[in-house]
């Protein structure tokens, strides 16, 4: 919860993970080039006070996590993503089983995100089944670009990717985040490519499709997508990021967000442990377009949208009353400790 | 931010020309030339006129097709260099480094390097990013035009040849008719001076919505270009180079 001029605006992080990416979980140099790659992003982003030492940052752990989050990062409740690596790390690098064992200290704090790998074909869909029925997931999280054997990703629209998320829909999932974003993804297939989110969404449109990163650096090719369907998100993970080094560029990219998707679609995330949500946060509510950029897009960034990026619309989408929420959430050993610290 | 790589040439060759060619390599994705992306690390060549230049991208990860695209138009650009023999590029510390390596230096198709890895050629990735530039660049011109109180309507009725007495920066000018050059549109003095890639004039009427579109394209492109830059920054800082 972040405080201005006593009134209290609810915060959902839409992008966070819990990983373990010690060098004793590398499987191969992939899983140390990995986290490596990931610390460059932290510390290239990063306010200098916010940047960690790296052994932390492979493995921070539960206390770090749930401080971070809700006791000095406003977030009240936390979308904890599932990325799996198993191609990189021995036991995966985060995946839903690990982020369960957190989840179950603080349930009402996060919403945990399953997935799917479509290449698992018809042997997958009863473990997606079982991962359904044993554990409390409210999303899913899928990444295209992950490895597998000799295949170096996948499509939403593959057909038994298709399958999955009629499965999924059956089952109840309404909201699906799929991480395009900074190439990871090592060959030219899918290097700059969103498509294949244009094609499921207007193929599932009882589905919200949450795209992570905003596509970057294809952010265009996101604006026109999400500008036809109706059912597309754009999760601003990364592209928060840029607002302390590089605020114009932040405000640009927030500008377009919201001339081409508008104010009600738009999903706060800080992508934790890449970069921690308080140094976002504080940044992004005092945040203002330079005069040039509010003149050309005739627009600010209201309280009222500033609201409904930081928690309204991620509450919205996973059917969260945030009245109710909040009552929830005043019971719990975070709330006990965040009343004791103040 | 210009990193001058380190350049190490026998004396019968022009270091200005050689640094001159790697200005013309540039970053499909970011429309920028590598060289003033920091990414040429090194520049030796020994008396017989052979050359190696070392690439260092922001990321381990960066994409293979872009990594390609790259090293091979180094090794064209350099080639054609008076009194050089033979081209090396090295790729440092990149997950397909040797296969780059090693198939741009045998002159092997993309296809033929990565068997497994799409197209044949990256010809039509080149042409997609070379239009995405020419947005990009012709977004910044008429930003700078709107700005100096341009009309939609006036900006569309302009002509090529109108272009020198424009109240903007040259360069943004020169930046955007070599790009137009380069894809072979008509740049005659006579044409609209705002065309789109397949070379027609806009209608005033659509030119706004024109503008809005092209105006997040080049968005795309200069965040990335950031994100990049500071990666860049990021790798170089944190890791000793091996």
């Amino acid at each position: 919860m972040y405080s201005v001029n006593g009134e209290d605006i609810f915060v959902v992080d839409g992008h966070m993970h819990f990983w373990d990416a010690g060098p004793d979980n590398h499987k191969n140099d992939y899983g140390n080039a990995w986290i490596k790659c990931f610390y460059d992003y932290h510390s290239a982003l990063s306010p200098a006070d916010y940047v960690w030492d790296f052994d932390k940052y492979c493995n921070y752990g539960e206390e770090a996590l749930v401080n971070d989050m809700f006791i000095d990062g406003y977030v009240d409740v936390a979308i904890l993503n599932s990325t799996y690596l198993y191609e990189f790390f021995k036991t995966g690098f985060n995946t839903h089983q690990k982020n369960n064992v957190v989840k179950q200290k603080h349930p009402d704090r996060f919403m945990l995100c399953g997935s799917y790998d479509p290449r698992d074909e018809e042997a997958g869909l009863d473990r997606f089944r079982e991962m359904m029925a044993g554990y409390p997931i409210s999303g899913l999280k899928l990444y295209t670009a992950e490895w597998r054997g000799d295949s170096k990703g996948w499509k939403l629209n593959d057909p038994w990717s298709y399958r999955y998320l009629e499965l999924a829909q059956e089952l109840g999932i309404k909201n699906v985040h799929v991480h395009k974003g900074p190439t990871i993804y090592p060959l030219s297939r899918d290097a700059f490519d969103v498509n294949d989110v244009d094609y499921a969404a207007t193929d599932f449109p009882g589905l919200n499709f949450i795209v992570e990163h905003v596509g970057l650096p294809r952010l265009d090719d996101f604006c026109w997508i999400a500008t036809q369907e109706p059912n597309v998100y754009a999760g601003t993970s990364v592209a928060m990021a840029f607002i302390n080094s590089r605020p114009r560029y932040f405000a640009e990219i927030m500008a377009n967000l919201l001339f081409w998707l508008g104010e009600d679609r738009i999903l706060f995330g800080s992508d934790y442990a890449i970069w921690s949500p308080k140094w976002i946060i504080d940044k992004f509510m005092s945040f203002q377009f330079p005069d040039d950029i509010s003149e050309e897009f005739g627009m600010d960034l209201t309280p009222a949208i500033r609201r409904k990026i930081m928690g309204e619309n991620a509450a919205r989408l996973y059917g969260m009353d945030i009245e109710a929420q909040r009552t929830k959430l005043a019971g719990d050993e975070i709330a006990a400790r965040l009343s004791s610290a103040t | 931010m210009t990193q001058t790589p380190d350049v190490r040439l026998p004396a019968h060759l022009d270091r200005d020309e050689v640094l001159g060619r790697l200005d013309r390599v540039l970053d499909p994705e970011l429309d920028e030339s590598v060289l003033s992306l920091g990414f040429v690390e090194s520049v030796e060549g020994d008396d017989d006129g052979n050359v190696e230049v070392c690439l260092r991208l922001p990321t381990y990860w960066c994409a293979a097709n872009f990594s390609y695209l790259m090293a091979s138009d180094v090794r064209r650009e350099l080639a054609s260099v008076a009194g050089v023999q033979s081209v090396a590029v090295r790729l440092g510390d990149h997950f397909v480094g040797s296969e780059v390596q090693e198939g741009t230096g045998s002159g092997k198709t993309f296809g033929e390097a990565f068997p497994e890895g799409g197209p044949d050629t990256l010809e039509e990735t080149r042409q997609i990013f070379l239009r995405k530039g020419y947005f990009g660049r012709q977004q910044r011109l008429l930003q700078a035009l709107r700005r100096a109180g341009l009309s939609f309507g006036e900006i569309a009725a302009l002509r090529v040849g109108d272009a020198e007495s424009l109240p903007v920066n040259e360069r943004l000018i020169d930046r955007y008719l070599e790009r137009r050059e380069e894809l072979g549109l008509d740049c005659s003095e006579t044409v609209a001076l705002v065309v789109n890639v397949k070379g027609e004039a806009i209608p005033s009427q659509d030119l706004e919505t024109y503008y809005v579109r092209a105006r997040t394209t080049r968005l795309a492109m200069e965040a990335s270009g950031s994100l990049c830059s500071a990666m860049l920054e990021a790798r170089n800082s944190n890791w000793t180079s091996t």
